[in-house]
């Protein structure tokens, strides 16, 4: 026996679990080995002292504070979203996730698109349901009209300013290349006209600056983007228009827009609508 | 019929906050108790505790059930443990509190009272023995489940517990909690 497997055996004995043989073995051991016993007692003693040792009890509020650090949502939400329950059954009978997601995507939003039609009194152009560009489920071609095509064409900046309305809504679409920074400044009587919001119409970055009559949206390089603006009034309004590259002003104009006729506020083609 | 730990962490991942309740009230006590053996402070061992428990339910998609949730939960710990150690190590030094008293070996320690000095004793080991010893005479692990949670040989869980509980005896020996031979 060497001194791993007589430790071993200390062990044994020392939980309990030794055999006969074992013990037999031991002692045996003991009895050949100089300081052999000295380890044993040492080694049982040890041990002895340590399983006296009894477990210390948590503090009852442990569990609590446990569950109450504990993120439950990581798993939950998994589980009870129908959507993945949906896809991930789909994935089961053998369908691609993608593929039923574009087509149950498609059903939604031709349900929205055909609901809107169906939902509108006053045929194509007069639904209510509006969103800051126009009205949705009619195409942008059959809702906004050109009203005047400004071109830009000057040694620091080319380009257009397209100005085009719908009802009460008018929409101008700058699109500007110029050599260096560049301000497209819009000003309007905040009396007549409202602004309704910037959509940028490709990835370059514009900085919009809002104040009470004037719209102020900047960038460099060459950018495309719309602004957005209702009408509150029936009657006719007028925009000046300002480009300014590197703090100097390029280019001005005022663009004039007329009435429409036979068009009314929103306000009062709502009351027509019994709404 | 009791669910087995395998059941319950199924059950956890499909959102069951039941099963994980379950299986704290199942191993909160022999986690606390690891912890608090290897760092000798009671509101350190509530810490690593929660941390524990936090981690394995975090980590629970990725256990795999080939190995037992309890010596997952240990290894986890343990790790635990050590980092408490060594995070302590840097920030503190040894205060005169944990220095012997000096009893006599004829005094009877309380239960309370062998706890503690046995708890101070065993801050006095190397982490590496000590978890060892801790696992082996507080948790009666067998040398296998040893060799699985620290992942190093069963040999060597052997002589470092043979190392870990002699070194652990001359410091009992120094504190007078034993007589010396």
């Amino acid at each position: 026996m060497n001194e791993q497997e007589y430790i071993e055996l200390i062990d044994k004995e020392s939980a309990g679990t030794i055999s006969a043989g074992e013990r037999e073995a031991l002692y045996q051991y003991m009895r050949k080995t100089p300081g052999a016993q000295k380890l044993y007692r040492e080694v049982l003693q040890t041990s002895n002292l340590l399983r006296q040792v009894s477990d210390v009890e948590p503090p009852g509020h442990l569990k609590q504070r446990i569950m109450n650090s504990v993120d439950f949502t990581r798993y939950q939400a998994r589980e009870s979203r129908p959507v993945m329950r949906f896809l991930l059954k789909a994935r089961q009978v053998g369908l691609k996730p993608r593929l039923v997601s574009a087509f149950a995507l498609g059903m939604v939003v031709g349900l929205v698109v055909y609901s809107v039609f169906l939902t509108t009194p006053g045929g194509r152009y007069g639904s209510d349901v509006r969103e800051m560009y126009g009205t949705i489920g009619i195409s942008e071609e059959s809702r906004f009209a050109p009203v005047e095509r400004m071109p830009v064409d000057m040694p620091e900046a080319t380009g257009s300013v397209n100005l085009l309305r719908f009802e009460d809504l008018l929409r101008f679409e700058v699109i500007l290349e110029s050599t260096d920074a560049f301000e497209v400044l819009l000003l309007y009587d905040p009396a007549q006209m409202g602004f309704n919001g910037l959509k940028p119409l490709d990835y370059g970055e514009i900085v919009l600056e809002t104040d009470d009559g004037c719209v102020r949206a900047s960038g460099s390089g060459a950018a495309e983007f719309m602004l957005a603006f209702v009408k509150q009034t029936a009657s006719a309004v007028s925009v000046d228009l300002r480009i300014m590259v590197s703090g100097e002003t390029i280019h001005s104009h005022r663009f004039d827009i007329p009435p429409e006729p036979g068009t009314a506020p929103v306000g009062e083609k709502l009351g027509e609508n019994g709404k | 019929m009791e669910r087995n730990d395998k059941d319950l962490i199924r059950e956890c991942l499909e959102g069951s906050e039941q099963a994980f309740g379950e299986l704290v009230n199942r191993y909160q006590k022999v986690v606390f108790n690891v912890a608090y053996r290897m760092v000798n402070d009671f509101d350190a061992a509530e810490d690593i505790t929660q941390i524990v428990f936090i981690k394995s339910y975090e980590k629970m998609n990725s256990f795999n059930p080939k190995y037992r949730f309890f010596s997952w939960l240990y290894r986890i710990a343990i790790n635990e443990a050590l980092n408490h150690i060594n995070q302590r190590k840097r920030m503190t030094e040894l205060t005169a509190d944990m220095v012997s008293k000096g009893r006599t070996p004829d005094e009877v320690y309380s239960d309370n009272e062998l706890s503690q000095k046995m708890g101070e004793a065993l801050t006095e080991l190397d982490p590496t023995y000590r978890v060892v010893v801790v696992l082996k005479h507080f948790r009666d692990l067998s040398y296998k489940e040893m060799s699985d949670i620290l992942e190093i040989p069963e040999k060597t869980v052997k002589s470092r517990l043979f190392t870990g509980r002699q070194l652990l005896r001359k410091v009992l020996v120094t504190r007078g909690i034993i007589g010396n031979e």
